[in-house]
């Protein structure tokens, strides 16, 4: 007994290594909340090009990048565009590495998030957007005010689960030095030559993070189903 | 005030439409009536564009429409579903003022205030912020209508507005429309119901297989020996 509590306070409280773990957590949380946010923003407009076109054939070279985009991004490993993204593109930059890790994986789930949004667009009913046409609305206006809305609250759950799938991918941003949540295990185990506590513990925060969000999907799920 | 030219319509090799020639004067409830399939209601959506006809003229007031100011037109050219296809995400004032305070036919008050002006008309002044999910059928197509007369339209197109409806809701909605047509507005019907054509109609206009068949009053399409017109009413009756 005493051994497991002399491995858990070598693993978490001497040297205040615990701070590595909250320093991983906060890193871990702003990737993930930066990539879904800028997830969501390129996924708006990659399925905005590719609805325009799907309807009026508008917009060809556009809705051709798009296409050739999400097929790269679903295509190729997250790790992989991490490492072009850091070791290509910002070689010679001096940049922060939370900020590099938000927009790889932000790039990333932006292909995953414009595929949802396009089914979220096609879940709504034709009628509503030839209501709006009939009107006299643009196309513009009628996504804005009708179909968007409609879609989004439809995708809601599926943009969920994205965040949650985006908490544990970012684990993998360690291998290019963040310091994420896995990686601050890795290194607290590194000085302990323990592995399993400080592996154990962020398995459980991950768990944790991924169960607390999972549950309020569904409570507000089930929220907005009643609304 | 609506004129259709040799308009066609195809989908894929489908011939849906062909030559339709049609004449809409202001004042004038043109019913469309003909079998399941005929294209009555392609030919509804090709007059604002809803289906793009592939050849023919269309002239709103002796304009020609066209891709480029078929978005002014909609404006003038109402319309209304057999599904209402209210806006789910929006409740009925919202529903009823969006058109026309985006594209600016009314500041959001005056809007407002003709909404409720008009929802009072219709009996639904209790019902301006709930949702279409939770009003009847002949409620939704009612706000429906509203909401057309709200972006002050010249001509109505209605394709089959009751007959998504339960029947003791069909009157709600025949009524409100002969209100309409009592003021005077210019309406084109595609309907089943005879005794409403009948109340309603200055004009039918019968379609088979994408052709207008015959074109002529109440009277007139009862005593036509036309067979195919013959066996469509001996149907519905
Ligand atoms: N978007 C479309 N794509 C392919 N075919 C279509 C499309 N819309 C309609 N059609 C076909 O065109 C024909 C005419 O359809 P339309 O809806 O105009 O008939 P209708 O006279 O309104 O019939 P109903 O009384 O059943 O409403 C039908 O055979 C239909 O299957
Ligand atoms: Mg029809």
């Amino acid at each position: 007994m005493s051994r497991i509590y002399d491995e858990f306070y070598k693993s978490l409280i001497y040297d205040d290594r615990y701070l590595y773990i909250l320093e991983g957590l906060k890193n871990t949380l702003l990737i993930a909340i930066g990539a879904v946010i800028l997830g969501i923003l390129i996924g708006l407009i990659i399925s905005l090009v590719r609805d325009k076109y799907d309807r009026f054939k508008k917009l060809p070279v556009l809705n051709f990048i798009c296409r050739g985009y999400v097929t790269i991004i679903r295509g190729t490993p997250a790790l992989l565009q991490l490492m072009i993204i850091y070791y290509v593109i910002f070689k010679s930059v001096d940049v922060n590495l939370v900020l590099v890790g938000i927009l790889a994986f932000g790039i990333n789930s932006g292909a995953y998030v414009s595929e949802i949004m396009r089914a979220g667009i096609n879940s709504v009913d034709v009628g509503q957007m030839e209501a709006a046409t009939s009107l006299g609305l643009s196309y513009g206006k009628s996504m804005r005010y009708v179909i968007i809305p409609q879609a989004i609250k439809n995708i809601l759950p599926a943009l969920g689960n994205e965040f949650i799938t985006l908490i544990k991918e970012t684990s993998v941003a360690g291998y290019i030095g963040i310091m994420e949540l896995t990686k601050s295990s890795d290194i607290i185990a590194s000085r302990t030559y323990n592995y399993f506590f400080p592996l154990i513990i962020t398995a459980l925060i991950y768990l944790f993070i991924t169960s607390v969000l999972s549950k309020l999907l569904s409570i507000f799920e089930r929220k907005i189903s009643n609304a | 005030m609506l004129k259709i030219e040799k308009v066609n319509k195809n989908f894929g090799k489908l011939k849906i439409l062909k030559d339709i020639n049609l004449e809409v004067k202001k004042g004038d409830r043109v019913v469309i009536i003909g079998p399941s399939g005929s294209g009555k209601s392609t030919l509804l959506r090709c007059i604002n564009y809803l289906n793009k006809p592939d050849s023919g003229k269309i002239y709103f007031n002796d304009e020609i429409i066209n891709d480029k100011n078929i978005a002014i037109y909609r404006q003038k050219i109402g319309m209304v579903f057999q599904s209402f296809n209210l806006f789910n995400n929006l409740n009925v004032i919202e529903n009823i003022i969006l058109a026309p305070v985006k594209l600016g036919i009314y500041s959001f008050d005056e809007a407002k205030k003709k909404a409720i002006e008009y929802l009072k008309r219709i009996d639904l002044a209790d019902k301006v912020s709930v949702y279409p999910s939770s009003l009847s059928g002949g409620q939704k197509q009612r706000v429906a209508i509203v909401r057309t007369l709200m972006m002050k339209p010249e001509i109505i197109l209605f394709d089959e507005p009751t007959s998504a409806l339960d029947p003791e809701m069909v009157k709600e909605v025949q009524e409100l429309m002969i209100e309409l047509a009592n003021e005077g507005m210019t309406m084109v019907i595609v309907t089943h119901e005879v005794s409403f054509v009948k109340r309603v109609a200055t004009k039918i206009v019968f379609m088979d297989e994408g052709k207008i068949i015959l074109e002529g009053t109440y009277d007139e399409m009862i005593n036509s020996e036309n067979e195919s017109v013959k066996l469509f009413l001996s149907n519905i009756k």
